[in-house]
């Protein structure tokens, strides 16, 4: 009982601390809108010639469409259908020159699109796989596109990961267009068994006690969590798994060779605390002090009521270093607390001078403020900054903080929109500057663009602009769809059947 | 004499050891129960293999001697997810996966790939007794079959003497819309076979909604093997039922009771939905309805009500499997961090007294 209450109170005061307000100024900016003949479910973008203009790729299980850009933001499209059921779909570097293609994956077959002599693309190749290629695990349903396609070995080609049972069957295009497969076994998990025992009945006088009753089901859970990431700094992806328990974890780290072979995992035992595989931590891999090898970064969540004064979730985290490159501090240097803003990245390079800045946030509202809730409840908006600490690298420790000279404003548009909102923000260099920039969704059909500069050693606003989207966006991507350093919008509409590019 | 102490002591440890609730913490491919399956006030044991079921009996001479076996199959799922480590945080915030509006960004320091593998029994088991001979009978449930009858498949194996199980299903109950694992049965009017409960709910929500909750009892119908298409009882009651607190013997008559949970006053704006929850003494009722035995049905109205006073900032918990004064009648216990307010029965009113003691 208390829970549902709980749960209520928490997602009701969640939901009602996020969107939009009045901004600073309107970016000139060019819309082009594009109509599919279908519901959209997986969109990318591709350079076919390699010239820097890159079509838009559209697809549902069954058929794909292609907005070919032609000059002046206009694009020409045509639509083909596929015969196999598409699940994913991605764009693959073919060339050094940039070329690109359209990779296909179904629920067993791999297959490609290249443009023909006229640049369309029109029927499909298969890519050979082996016959003794294990199964492919499906996606979970809740996933729409997924990327498969990444260069694993820093040789400008697109090469291929498919997860499978107990591993990955990789594909490296070792030349233009061919493909040659490797299984890669990572035979790190976790297993629980459980027989699932519950009181029966569940109702009554004997509903808490098994000893007259119980109901029970065996089941084997069975779990890896991996990742890709270049863990030695040798250019070439290697494969790091995660297992662990409440109480410890271990990583494991599969090196790649330079003969598209992994070499058996090193395992490294973590003596944290606070992570679980499928809880609420977080733990990133990241080079802080920029010395060579990755350190840890854990994020824990504390709930709302539990513990801290805040009416927000708030976003424990902890820096570990390394000491070597299999080695890391037992305790953390810095642990910051932050109030949870979602789809932030806590951890992010703002300047690109590959030292990583942490960022937080102060919670505008304390347990206990009831009339400030109240009055951000019926006004709708919420207001809160932010601020980061940047690494002092001779001392291993972060410890310069400034806070961001502006004030981020959200207001929910209506209560009826709760269940289909999406908030976001984001720091990524969209406009081609130096540092990063903030994007923040301010609700579905509005963005705040606000540009960084640097003044003496700290970063500062610079400008903040307001851009209108002409629809409300579902799904939004941040392309360089014309290749001149500056990147554009990708806006599907909630009807999934148009899509817009917005040129700033 | 100390010699008798340690003995206590080490039979209490191993009574801890040994009880069914521990079992389920073994992560093992074989895993045991320990259970009273005849009612000889000795354990007996189950043994879960990845694919049968073994009983065995626990005898005088302290042995334990294989009676019966049953056989079931299993099935395995396998997904993948591939997630951005700062998308998932969020999603587990809102408890619901509501993904971000822009699309995950393929970067691999921060994309990961959890693999799920589940292998589970095709059915699910329950033992307990059915027939009300004291003995635990045995029963396996199936799922339905879409293509052939579409219906949960009980197979129930009563139990003989000295804990043997028939080859074939005693007998057999069907069920459409739900299964005894999946919905509310409880044996209400003491005939020996469960009824069952459909709580069924009109603008859901917490107590701060207007919530309307229908509660529909269905008999079962012992020349079809299934439970009737129509309830036989059917309560309308604002408010929220709370499994744990309910279909229990309250006033001693030896049918279980009802309870919902409900705000009579409900907040009309913002302002109040917020001032309600941070007030420390928000109210609170109590609907119970008492099972009539002439009429065998529960009244259309409730019984009686009882107002408390919770802060709804803090867990709360609403006990009625209470007997504070040993007098048979369930009293009500009403607990909060630090804080717990007790409401014995009164017979003679037939509700639970106004004066608590904490």
């Amino acid at each position: 009982m208390d829970k549902q209450i709980k749960y209520f109170f928490i997602l009701f005061l969640i939901l009602y601390f996020l969107t939009t307000s009045p901004a600073i100024a309107s970016e000139s900016i060019t819309t082009v809108d594009l109509t599919l003949p279908y519901k959209a479910l997986y969109i990318t973008s591709c350079d076919f010639n390699g010239n820097g203009k890159k079509s838009i790729v559209a697809a549902d299980e069954n058929n794909i469409t292609v907005f070919q850009q032609n000059n002046n933001f206009s694009f020409k499209s045509y639509t083909i259908r596929s015969k196999d059921k598409i699940v994913a779909l991605n764009s693959c570097k073919i060339r050094e020159t940039n070329e690109e293609i359209i990779v296909c994956r179904s629920v067993d077959k791999l297959f490609y699109y290249s443009p023909n002599l006229v640049g369309k693309i029109n029927e499909p190749t298969y890519i050979n796989l082996p016959k003794d290629t294990p199964k492919f695990i499906e996606k979970q349903k809740n996933i729409k596109n997924y990327s498969f396609v990444l260069d694993l070995n820093n040789d400008a080609l697109g090469d291929i990961a498919i997860p499978c049972e107990n591993g990955f069957l990789v594909l490296f295009q070792t030349e233009s267009l061919v493909f040659k497969p490797f299984f890669i076994l990572i035979s790190d998990s976790s297993r629980d068994t459980y027989l699932n025992i519950q009181s029966w009945p569940k109702i009554g006088e004997n509903a808490q006690k098994i000893d007259r009753g119980l109901f029970f089901f065996p089941a084997t859970n069975i779990r890896q969590e991996y990742w890709f990431q270049d863990y030695n700094k040798d250019g070439l992806l290697d494969i790091i798994s995660i297992t662990g328990n409440s109480s410890s974890y271990q990583l494991g780290v599969y090196l790649q060779k330079h003969n598209h072979e992994f070499q058996p995992p090193k395992y490294i035992k973590i003596p944290l605390v606070n992570y679980e595989s499928n809880s609420f931590a977080s733990l990133l891999l990241l080079d802080l002090d920029n010395d060579g090898y990755l350190d840890i970064v854990e994020t824990n969540i504390e709930y709302p009521l539990k513990g801290n004064s805040s009416f927000l979730p708030v976003l424990v985290i902890k820096t570990f270093f390394a000491n070597s490159l299999f080695e890391f501090n037992n305790l953390p240097s810095n642990a910051f607390k932050s109030v949870f803003i979602p789809w932030l990245n806590n951890i992010t390079d703002l300047d690109y001078d590959n030292n990583y800045e942490i960022i937080v946030s102060p919670s505008p509202l304390k347990l206990g403020a009831k009339e400030s809730l109240i009055k951000f409840a019926t006004n709708r908006e919420i207001t809160f900054n932010f601020g980061y600490y940047h690494i002092d690298k001779s001392k291993k420790r972060y410890i310069q903080y400034s806070a961001f000279d502006k004030d981020f404003s959200i207001t929910l548009p209506n209560f009826a929109d709760m269940e289909n909102f999406k908030q976001l923000i984001r720091f990524e260099n969209i406009t081609g500057g130096k540092f990063s920039d903030i994007i923040l969704l301010k609700n579905s059909s509005l963005i705040e663009l606000t540009t960084l500069k640097k003044l003496k050693n700290s970063l500062v606003i610079d400008k903040c602009v307001k851009i209108y989207l002409p629809c409300p966006a579902f799904e939004i991507q941040i392309i360089d769809i014309d290749s001149d350093g500056k990147k554009e919008f990708l806006v599907l509409d909630q009807s999934g059947r148009r899509l817009y590019t917005i040129h700033l | 004499m100390r010699s008798k102490y340690f003995i206590i002591i080490l039979i209490f440890f191993l009574t801890i050891l040994l009880s069914p609730s521990q079992v389920n913490a073994a992560p093992t491919e074989t895993q045991e129960m320990n259970i009273d399956l005849n009612n000889d006030g000795l354990l007996d044991k189950i043994i879960v293999l990845p694919n049968n079921i073994q009983f065995y009996r626990y005898d005088k001479k302290r042995e334990f001697s294989l009676v019966h076996e049953f056989k079931y199959d299993k099935t395995r799922f396998s997904s993948f997810n591939q997630y951005n480590v700062i998308n998932q945080l969020s999603e587990t915030i809102y408890g619901q996966d509501v993904s971000s509006a822009f699309a995950l960004e393929n970067q691999p320091n921060y994309t990961r790939y959890n693999v799920a593998n589940s292998i589970f029994s095709k059915n699910k088991f329950i033992i307990a007794d059915v027939n009300g001979d004291n003995l635990l009978d045995f029963v396996m449930i199936k799922e339905p079959n879409i293509e052939t009858s579409g219906y949960y498949q009980h197979l129930i194996y009563y139990q003989g003497t000295n804990v043997t199980f028939p080859d074939k299903p005693s007998k057999i109950l069907e069920e459409r819309r739900s299964s005894w694992i999946t919905g509310y049965y409880y044996d209400i009017n003491n005939d020996g076979f469960p009824e069952k409960i459909e709580i069924r709910y009109k603008h859901r929500g917490a107590l701060l909604s207007d919530t309307k909750c229908i509660i529909n009892i269905y008999f079962a119908d012992s020349t079809k093997n299934r439970y009737r298409d129509v309830p036989d009882v059917r309560i309308y009651s604002s408010g929220v039922f709370y499994a744990e607190s309910n279909f229990i013997d309250i006033n001693k008559d030896g049918f279980p009771d009802i309870l919902i949970v409900d705000m009579p006053k409900k907040p009309k704006s913002i302002e109040e939905a917020i001032t309600k929850m941070l007030d420390k003494d928000t109210e609170v009722v109590l609907k119970f309805y008492l099972y009539k035995k002439d009429a065998k049905n529960y009244p259309a109205a409730p019984s009686f009500i009882k107002k408390i006073n919770v802060n709804f900032l803090q867990d709360l918990s609403i006990s009625l499997n209470n007997d504070f004064n040993y007098d048979g009648y369930k009293d009500l216990l009403v607990t909060q961090p630090n804080h717990s307010e007790k409401y014995l029965f009164d017979p003679e009113k037939g509700q639970f007294k106004e004066t608590n003691y904490k």
